[in-house]
């Protein structure tokens, strides 16, 4: 029993002086780079000495020496550019070592926590808690991955990059400019963003904008894809108005020929009904004539000849409405080279072969002047179908023709 | 058909009830929705494809789609019942017109 609580401490004191061992490798380790030259110290350079800086935005304000003026602003410029990239250069390395630092330690507790189950000798309750410890562990490794962008670093690095060396290259692209074009006070200002280029925030904003942009550019790719192929989408504003506007005009037309000519038909049959009766009373015997039924059917059919006067009258009027409008459809100078498109359809309206060939007989008949009120109807609402779904790409046939509309109502 | 129009498979239902009702244009009727697909330069978009046939007279120019197998709808008279596209998933719709 007491060989075994010996090998046991023995175990522990080794774990223990591992674990102390690589905290003092921790400590001591880093990556090194090559040596710094003295005139690249950080600790000693003319940035850092407010009495020069005061001295050279004095020179470089003023204008009476343009010379001597541009030359310390562009030596305001360097310095500047200088502090910038050592604040950077020494915020990357920090944040670098700071990464490299958590995830040998994390590795180091997983690999300890993994080994020590095998190795220990407890009961079951204690391998259990060394495990409950690794996944601790590995927990803690996932959050701190999610939480503090770990594993995005470098592409917000990359990204910070990319925008300081564009906003350092447009500062350069001004540095032959007089102070009076580009004074000190503006450099400062560009410089200031320079140096803001160079923060997470900023690489973080800028990747979403990119991100965004590049959204927004495949979306409009898609849709454009989508109607070369001429597949159509959902109904514009400009389609939806147009589309209302022509429908409030020409769909009482359409409506008032449908009521009149379903009067005419209704009237046509009330006329035969009323004329049979008439006919069947007149070849009885005169004195079983019922001359009651015979007035009430002559009363009926004057009724109903009354009421085909008047449908006709008012199909003929909606006839000459829509000869009128077809009149100066022709004699507009928008409208008129529409007229052959009609029957041909859009990309993404396809007109059927015989639809086509109706079109284009009514469209005949009507420049003959001897088209009757659907011919006119399918022409006129054909030009409907056209404008609108062209409206979006050009509207001014669309507008054209409601004036035509609004002027023949 | 006497008129076919090939609708984004990504549009809502009342979008391409929409649609519909405006490519009915005062003289065309709605007959029949299928599912399909329209390729173009090697792309192939998948869609609803629409056709119509003409109605001068009697025109049922407002639609309303109903999602599901619907009999009746108080007003309106039904016109067909389809499979189509609705927000990338065919869905089975009711169409009805007044």
């Amino acid at each position: 029993m007491l060989k075994r609580e010996k090998a046991f401490r023995a175990v522990n004191h080794a774990t223990m002086w591992t674990l102390m061992v690589c905290v003092c490798l921790l400590a001591t380790s880093t990556v090194r780079a090559q040596k710094k030259p003295p005139i690249l110290s950080d600790n000693d350079i003319s940035a850092f000495s407010k009495s020069e800086i005061k001295r050279l935005e004095g020179i470089a304000g003023d204008v009476t020496n343009p010379g001597a003026a541009k030359l310390a602003r562009n030596k305001l410029i360097a310095i500047t550019v200088e502090q910038v990239d050592t604040a950077f250069n020494d915020y990357r390395k920090k944040s670098r070592k700071r990464t490299d630092t958590l995830n040998f330690l994390f590795d180091f507790l997983e690999i300890g926590a993994s080994s020590a189950i095998s190795i220990v000798k407890g009961t079951l309750r204690a391998k259990s808690m060394i495990g409950e410890g690794l996944s601790l562990f590995q927990g803690s490794r996932s959050a701190f991955n999610k939480d503090f962008r770990f594993l995005e670093r470098q592409i917000l690095f990359d990204k910070m990059v990319a925008k300081r060396s564009e906003k350092l290259t447009a500062i350069y692209g001004k540095l032959d400019q007089e102070v009076l074009e580009y004074p000190w006070e503006q450099a400062r200002s560009e410089l200031r963003d320079y140096f803001f280029a160079g923060t997470i925030d900023e690489a973080l904003s800028g990747l979403s904008r990119d991100t965004g942009a590049a959204a927004a550019s495949a979306v409009t790719d898609l849709a454009e894809a989508k109607k070369n192929a001429g597949i159509v989408g959902a109904v514009s504003s400009k389609e939806l108005a147009a589309h209302n506007a022509f429908g409030s005009m020409l769909d009482p037309l359409v409506d008032r020929f449908d009521a009149a000519e379903k009067a005419s038909t209704k009237a046509d049959e009330e006329i035969a009904a009323a004329q049979k009766q008439i006919n069947e009373e007149m070849q009885k015997q005169p004195a079983q004539q019922d001359q009651a039924k015979i007035t009430a059917a002559n009363t009926a059919k004057t009724t109903a000849e009354g009421n085909k006067k008047s449908a006709t009258e008012t199909e003929a009027k909606l006839l000459e409405k829509m000869k009128t409008l077809f009149s100066k459809v022709v004699d507009n100078p928008i409208l008129t080279p529409v007229l052959p498109e009609i029957s041909k359809g859009t990309p993404q309206q396809k007109i059927g072969t015989a639809q086509r060939e109706k079109i284009e007989e009514s469209l005949k008949r009507a420049r003959d002047n001897s088209a009757g009120f659907r011919d006119y109807q399918r022409v006129l609402l054909s030009l409907r179908a056209y404008v609108v779904a062209i409206v979006d790409r050009d509207p001014r046939p669309s507008d054209e023709f409601q004036k035509v509309l609004v002027a023949n109502q | 058909m006497d008129l076919e129009i090939d609708i984004d498979a990504e549009l809502t239902l009342s979008q391409a009830q929409e649609r519909c009702r405006v490519a009915q244009a005062g003289m065309y009727q709605l007959a029949q929705i299928s599912v399909g697909t329209k390729s173009d330069n090697n792309k192939v978009f998948p869609v609803s494809k629409a056709g119509f046939n003409e109605r001068l007279s009697g025109l049922l120019r407002d639609l309303s789609f109903v999602e599901g197998s619907v009999a009746t709808k108080p007003d309106w008279t039904k016109l067909f019942e389809c499979d189509m596209y609705v927000a990338s998933h065919v869905k089975h719709v009711s169409v009805f017109g007044k």
